[in-house]
């Protein structure tokens, strides 16, 4: 058969550019271009060291969350401000309690919080509106007016009632926020899925006898991978704007526990004695988490999107 | 002075992979009333050409050099000043219509607002001018067509409109960007028509951007042919045809497929005995495939009339024979093919795979027969899964047909189709992004042929790729076909390329058969009208034949699948005037041997054909 040798190393001689064996894959691609976004670096730096913060911040301080420091007495506006010799880096609280050790603390559940109700998004909501999507019909039908009529009711409400009947509790929090948080991932998941499924590929596929389940897993999950994980950043600084909201209310987190909701809110209260510190350190912490989750929000969905190639 | 000429014109583009020289320095004329045909496969930089003389480069483009319209420089012209020119003076028309036409804006403001804008005429002024070129370009009842939207005219209409909008301002110079790609045969003869009569009656000069050497042939006096940004050779349409310098433009005039040449010289052809008299392995009768389409909506209970898209198709299909399906778009070639391999259920008939009639079989019967049924698209690029690599695409049908296969035994297995559709088996990691477009089509090649099936269909499998890589992987098909015994249904609008590979050849005419018959019969002796027209609206890459050749000619576009009396057009006698009644289906009447046609009236010279 010579005309395939023929044919093959004209083809081949086409692409002597970059004749490697590895492929380049979109992802590839992708980081490729998001590294060179500057701001989306620096978020991600940012972020990395905010999490090792929460992680790890604890052991760079002798002092305890919920010690309540007796030894220092006096006005707590002039004893309790942020000091390097006694170690309260960030002050105390109102309870004369190490801010710096309540800061870490909250941030790491404010995190967890975002982060958690993210994935419960992006796993529940992406399942469901691939599969709404990719079957059709009916079911697509009941599946979706399903996802209308459980956005239609005021979530923030039903969540406050949760937590006062059930108690105030982590736990319920995380129930309340992942319940609502995969909604509008189904939706967005659903509509990709729908220019997918008319994709070649696909046909290809199904035209090949695989299986029904194994289409949606194999060939329109990664392809809704993308998008998905721009929203999810994306998604993550509502979650945490949600939890700090809850807990502004009062009702979120329950002392000993605490989040930078929470913080802030005792910050906000004590504004007129004078203890501004008590509410700069979480509310710095809590603007510059948004600010990078959305920089880095930002620069996937540029290295993503499918209208750059 | 020539109208148009461009010296020593270079297009640069920077990308993240480095400069790309588009256009590495390149040199013509055209002058008024002279049609120069730009010939050139994908990334031969014909259409940065064109794009960089008018100014519409994109934002990371670089031109240098010169291109003097009409004594004045083109390159480095102040926006204002080009603009004037672009509307007065050179028009473009692009291939896809509709994204050169606003979809909010009725034809007639589209047009009348150039004029106005333009010329300065009165809105009355300005409509009547704008009916009068929508007469020219031979839009049916173009007064009462004025205030439609674009969406409402058909494919080759829109092209049309586009046309007439070029020729609003009469401009000098006209470049036409593959304007009848994507249009079909009949409906590009007509374009074509429309274009070439400009040419004589308002001297204008066309630059004529393409690939398709017919179109070269039909339309041009000069011709330049490009590759990688550099013109190869250039001389007379005669010159280039008949006596080629270049053993690129060599290359690329054996490529092309000839309707009316069967040697096909050293590249390999069908076995034309391979299947006689043995049992068909795939029978379909009577096959329709009806989608109901909602047509208004009155209380509470919508009206669904159904769309014919195939209706009562008949064939047979032996071993190792290849089926050509032919028709233009609409007519339900694809969906014939998806109905045989029951992506989409048949409304009824039967469509029997060896033996066992298979409409209506349960999913899992389903999923092993489609092992031994596979099928090739059209577009290379959207049929592999952008997120996979090449190697998972092609060992996907092994993993479902073949579970018991080890991951080594699998890629040993991806590695050598690999290498027998003509790839290098290290490309197995790629991604479908970083290939051409001719090597993705083998690898859905390769992944239809992995499991050795007994039936390939090929929808348009070579219709977006570039002559000469169509040319190979024609070639390729033909060779797989012969070394696997392979059945294969090839549908296509290219009547030359279903002639190299086809056994038997069916004409599809909205949904219905017109004529079916033996490959080279069909194209020596066509019996039905439409196939006949079909036949003559195909321009040969052969000036000298073109110039002289008498063309059959079809009135009017294709009508609506929904209209019932758009089946019975070659067949008016028994036409019964109202779109929803039920018609007169005409018969295929055997005019001989193996030689099916449907019964017509007479035509254009041809007799008419009724059954006894």
């Amino acid at each position: 058969m010579t005309f395939v040798d023929k044919d093959a190393a004209e083809e081949r001689q086409g692409h002597a550019g970059h004749d490697q064996i590895a492929g380049r894959s979109l992802w590839a691609d992708a980081r490729h271009r998001f590294f060179q976004n500057k701001a989306a670096v620096v978020s991600m730096v940012v972020l990395l060291l905010i999490l090792l913060f929460a992680l790890f911040g604890g052991y760079l301080n002798e002092h305890n969350g919920q010690f309540i420091d007796f030894t220092i007495g006096g006005n707590l506006r002039e004893v309790g401000k942020p000091s390097i010799e006694n170690g309260h880096y960030f002050g105390l609280d109102q309870d004369k309690r190490d801010l710096y050790s309540r800061t870490v603390q909250g941030t790491r559940i404010s995190l967890l919080v975002g982060v958690l109700g993210a994935l419960v998004a992006v796993v529940v909501g992406t399942l469901y509106g691939a599969i709404a999507g990719y079957v059709g019909g009916k079911t697509d039908s009941i599946m979706m007016r399903a996802v209308d009529i459980l956005m239609s009711i005021p979530f923030m409400f039903v969540l406050i009632i949760l937590l006062v009947i059930f108690g105030r509790s982590i736990g319920m929090l995380f129930v309340g926020i992942g319940l609502i948080s995969w909604l509008d991932m189904s939706r967005i998941a659903r509509g990709q899925t729908l220019s997918i499924k008319n994709k070649e590929f696909v046909e290809a596929a199904i035209a090949t006898g695989v299986a029904p389940m194994t289409i949606i897993l194999r060939h329109i999950v990664p392809n809704l991978l993308g998008l998905v994980i721009v929203y999810a950043t994306l998604l993550v600084p509502g979650m945490i704007l949600a939890e700090s909201f809850i807990s502004f209310l009062g009702l979120g987190v329950q002392e000993p526990n605490t989040s930078l909701g929470a913080l802030i809110n005792f910050g906000a209260q004590n504004m007129a004695y004078g203890t501004l510190w008590m509410l700069y350190f979480p509310l710095a912490f809590f603007v510059l988490i948004l600010t990078a989750f959305y920089f880095v929000g930002d620069g996937l969905r540029d290295a993503l999107d499918p209208k750059d190639r | 002075m020539a109208l148009l000429d461009i010296h020593n014109l270079k297009v640069d583009f920077r990308t993240n992979d480095g400069v790309v020289n588009a256009v590495k320095g390149i040199d013509f004329t055209l002058d008024r009333g002279e049609t120069l045909a730009i010939v050139g496969e994908s990334g031969s930089g014909k259409s940065q050409t064109a794009f960089a003389t008018v100014g519409l480069l994109a934002q990371n483009g670089e031109v240098s050099g010169s291109a003097k319209y009409d004594g004045r420089e083109l390159i480095g012209m102040p926006l204002a000043e080009m603009n004037k020119i672009r509307a007065r003076e050179i028009a473009m028309i692009f291939q896809d219509p509709m994204t050169s036409l606003n979809p909010y804006m009725r034809i007639s403001d589209q047009m009348a607002e150039v004029l106005q804008h333009h010329e300065g005429k009165s809105k009355k002024e300005a409509l009547a001018e704008a009916v009068r070129l929508l007469d020219m370009v031979r839009i049916p009842a173009a007064k009462a067509r004025l205030n439609m939207y674009p969406h409402e005219f058909s494919g080759g209409m829109r092209q049309r409109i586009m046309i007439a909008m070029a020729l609003l301002c009469k401009p000098k110079l006209l470049i036409a960007d593959e304007p009848t790609t994507a249009l079909d045969v009949t409906v590009q003869a007509e374009v074509l028509d429309v274009m070439d009569d400009l040419k004589r009656e308002t001297n204008t000069g066309i630059a004529l951007i393409t690939h398709d050497m017919g179109v070269v042939a039909r339309m041009s006096d000069n011709i330049i042919v490009m590759r990688y940004g550099e013109v190869v050779e250039r001389g007379t349409a005669d010159q280039i045809f008949y006596e080629p310098q270049h053993d690129y433009t060599k290359m690329l005039l054996a490529a092309v497929p000839h309707l009316e040449r069967t040697d096909r010289g050293e590249r390999p052809s069908i076995d034309l005995a391979a299947g006689r008299g043995e049992d068909p392995i795939l029978k379909v009768r009577d096959m329709k495939v009806h989608f109901p389409v909602q047509i208004d909506r009155k209380g509470l209970f919508r009206r669904t009339r159904p769309l014919r898209a195939v209706d009562g198709v008949s064939f047979d299909l032996q071993p190792g024979q290849t089926l050509g399906v032919v028709g233009e778009s609409g007519c339900g070639k694809s969906t014939l093919a998806r109905g045989v391999l029951q992506l989409i259920p048949p409304t009824s008939g039967e469509v029997v795979w060896l033996g066992r009639d298979v409409s209506g079989a349960s999913r899992s019967e389903l999923r092993d027969l489609r092992e031994e049924l596979q099928i090739v698209f059209q577009d290379p690029l959207a049929s592999l899964d952008p997120r996979m690599t090449v190697g998972d695409s092609i060992a996907e049908p092994l993993k479902v047909h073949r579970p018991g296969l080890s991951r080594s035994e699998r890629q040993q297995k991806v590695r050598q189709m690999l290498e027998r559709v003509g790839l290098d088996s290290n490309m197995i990691n790629r991604y479908p992004h970083e290939m051409s477009g001719g090597q993705n089509q083998r690898v859905g090649i390769a992944r239809a042929m992995i499991t050795e099936p007994k039936l390939v269909v090929c929808d348009e499998a070579v219709s977006a790729l570039d002559v000469s890589v169509q040319a190979r992987v024609v070639d390729l098909l033909i060779e797989l076909q012969k070394s696997m015994g392979l059945a294969m249904i090839f549908i296509s609008h290219d009547l030359s390329v279903v002639r190299e590979v086809s056994h038997r050849i069916m004409v599809l005419y909205l949904g219905r058969v017109v004529e079916l018959a033996d490959g080279p019969e069909i194209y020596e002796s066509p019996a039905h009208p439409y196939t006949r027209a079909l036949l003559s609206a195909v321009p040969r890459p052969d000036p000298r034949a073109e110039r002289s050749r008498e063309r059959v000619r079809l009135e009017g576009d294709l009508p609506s699948p929904l209209d019932s009396r758009a089946q019975l057009r070659f067949m008016k006698s028994k036409l019964v005037d109202d779109p929803e009644a039920d018609q007169y289906r005409p018969k295929l009447v055997e005019v001989s041997p193996g030689h099916y046609a449907a019964e017509h009236d007479p035509v254009l010279g041809t007799e008419a054909l009724r059954a006894s």
